[in-house]
């Protein structure tokens, strides 16, 4: 209900603010006045291979909110299910990398890139909007492969939601800034709970 | 006269290494017969053997104690293993202080203290580790059996060219045949630790375990650390422990089990039971390799600051600092990622609840110390003490 407030003062904030719409606080999260168009479904692919996309998921399932998990989601299969009515609206990558799971997979950091890359491509074309999202903190933020999954999908998003535990060095904030996309710090994976449905409007 | 010089050097260097043989056999056995001592806790209903599931091992150095914690009310069963490796002494910790202090009151709990009974008569002499380590209770002292990674060579011997794992075929290290966990899901003719591991197979058929959780500590140098390993098909609980858990207590990560990786409890249990495994790691700097002396207070404080200086150039995938990683924090872990656990168990399987109390959590063991949680067997009556 709170949240719902919040959420109408920030609309009504943008509408007189214009285009230079101030940044709100709302139930603790800093949601910039830039956001961009949030609609369901979502889809969430990772860019390496961790259990990110898994957690995504499940909380989304906990908060009621209609999402689908494809860890190794390929452009065919993104552009052919983009196209029905049940269109996904926004495809959520989530960064950060096991060297593992790839292996199991039988892909490696340069094709997740590869993969994620031309998601990202075809979204723009179908209008779908992307989110990239660090969720895992630091144990996903740790070697070479977190940091090319990470470098290569920050800078595409439309909208960043992470980890301010990773934020240590700056890089996210940086690049937010250079790019002009707006960002959303968590504390903690599971306030994504709470931050989504604000986000999507369910409160 | 100078024969006479030669035979004294030789005879002083044969006295020497006698009695360098001898306190050594001493030492060698006063740890590989100590005994700890257990006080059945109320929740305690049976005890049993892993001989009682798989026949040839009873008696045997591997018939470890299975200590049973039935409501009597439906529900779902949980298997917890403790010391897979005897070297992680908080695992070990963790399950004794389940034993001494839970109570279900849904399902059924089954604890085992040491999974792997002969790789904790052992130590590694060659890295000086201590042979026992000691937790103060408001009793007294407790003393306690450190252990190996593998299992003992005097009970398992001698390890082959290189391991071929069962059923896979994978090659592993030679002496991971005597690993417990690289020996899931084991076989009845194996090594001491394949059929260890057959015998705790038959244990989640006979009892109807739902879920195995083995209990793990990983050194700082080691990216598996601080998390929660899973099966596929427990995905969703490891991922709601994990994240409430890193919201709630302490921060814990995930992983997913590799699909071809083999001999892991995590992989094969659920492979080839009903019951999906969670391996939980928590951080132990007394194995890192940069660490500086190996004693008792280092595998009890986790402080070491040639390990931090390690962090401090990068070298480690887990955080330390002069506070280092203290028994309690670790025993803490465990116990709270073991309830977290249950409980997603439960909240996932509402025909099948687990419910466990009594158990301490995480800022309550940190707050009162392990020892706390410990009764006194002087105290306790004979019937109720068993020994591990
Ligand atoms: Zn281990």
């Amino acid at each position: 209900m709170k949240a719902k407030l919040g959420f109408g003062l920030l609309a009504v904030a943008c509408v007189f603010m214009g285009t230079a719409a101030a940044q709100q606080t709302v139930d603790g999260f800093v949601i910039p006045g830039n956001l961009p168009l949030l609609k369901l479904p979502i889809v969430v692919t990772t860019c390496g291979q961790g259990p990110g996309a898994l957690m995504f998921d499940v909380i989304c399932d906990t908060a009621g909110i209609p999402c689908e998990e494809r860890e190794l989601l390929t452009v065919e299969e993104f552009v052919s299910e983009c196209t029905g009515d049940t269109a996904w609206n926004v495809l959520v990558i989530i960064t950060g990398t096991s060297l593992k799971g790839m292996g199991a997979a039988g892909v490696d950091v340069d094709s997740e890139v590869k993969r994620c890359l031309a998601l990202i491509a075809a979204a723009r074309e179908l209008g779908v909007t992307i989110i990239v999202a660090q969720i895992e903190g630091p144990s996903r933020r740790t070697d070479e492969s977190d940091e090319k999954s990470i470098r290569a999908m920050t800078p595409e998003a439309d909208l960043l939601i992470t980890r301010s535990d990773v934020n240590n060095d700056g890089y996210f904030t940086r690049i937010a800034e250079e790019k002009g996309i707006p960002q959303i710090f968590i504390e903690k994976t599971l306030d994504l709970q709470r931050l989504l449905p604000i986000l999507f409007g369910m409160n | 006269m100078r024969l006479n010089k030669e035979w004294t050097i030789k005879g002083i260097a044969m006295a020497v290494t006698g009695t360098i043989l001898v306190l050594a056999g001493i030492a060698f056995a006063q740890h590989r017969n100590f005994k700890e001592e257990v006080v059945l806790g109320p929740g305690v209903t049976t005890v049993r053997t892993l001989g009682d599931y798989f026949a040839p091992l009873k008696g045997g150095p591997n018939d470890a104690n299975v200590f049973i914690l039935d409501s009597g009310e439906p529900g779902g069963t949980m298997l917890v293993l403790g010391a897979s490796h005897p070297e992680e002494p908080a695992t070990s910790l963790t399950a004794h202080l389940l034993v001494e202090n839970a109570t279900v009151e849904q399902g059924k709990l089954i604890v085992v203290i040491h999974s792997n009974p002969s790789a904790s008569t052992v130590t590694r002499p060659g890295d000086a580790y201590p042979r026992f380590f000691h937790i103060e209770t408001d009793w007294g002292i407790k003393k306690f059996r450190m252990g190996d990674r593998w299992a003992n060579p005097l009970d398992s011997w001698p390890d082959p060219e290189t391991y071929v794992h069962f059923p896979s075929g994978q090659l592993l290290a030679y002496m991971d045949v005597r690993n417990l966990n690289r020996t899931w899901p084991g076989r009845s003719n194996g090594s001491l630790a394949e059929q260890t591991c057959y015998a705790f197979m038959r244990l989640i058929e006979a009892e109807g375990v739902d879920i195995v959780i083995d209990l793990h500590e990983a050194e700082l140098e080691y990216p598996i650390i601080g998390t929660i390993v899973a099966h596929q098909k427990a995905l969703r609980i490891a991922a709601m422990a994990s994240m409430t858990l890193t919201a709630e207590e302490f921060r814990i990560g995930m992983e997913i089990s590799p699909l071809a990786l083999h001999g892991l409890s995590h992989r094969e249990i659920g492979d080839h039971s009903n019951a999906p495994a969670l391996l939980a790691e928590t951080p132990q700097p007394f194995l890192d390799r940069v660490r500086g002396i190996t004693d008792e207070s280092l595998l009890l404080t986790g402080k070491d600051e040639f390990v931090m200086k390690a962090g401090e150039f990068g070298l480690l995938y887990w955080p330390i600092d002069e506070s280092g990683w203290p028994i309690d924090a670790r025993v803490g872990r465990h116990c709270s990622t073991v309830l977290k656990i249950a409980e997603f168990w439960t909240l996932f399987n509402r025909s099948k609840p687990l419910v466990v109390t009594s158990v301490p959590r995480y800022a309550d063991v940190v707050a009162n110390g392990t020892g706390y949680f410990f009764q006194d067997p002087a105290t306790a009556s004979a019937s109720k003490v068993v020994y591990e």
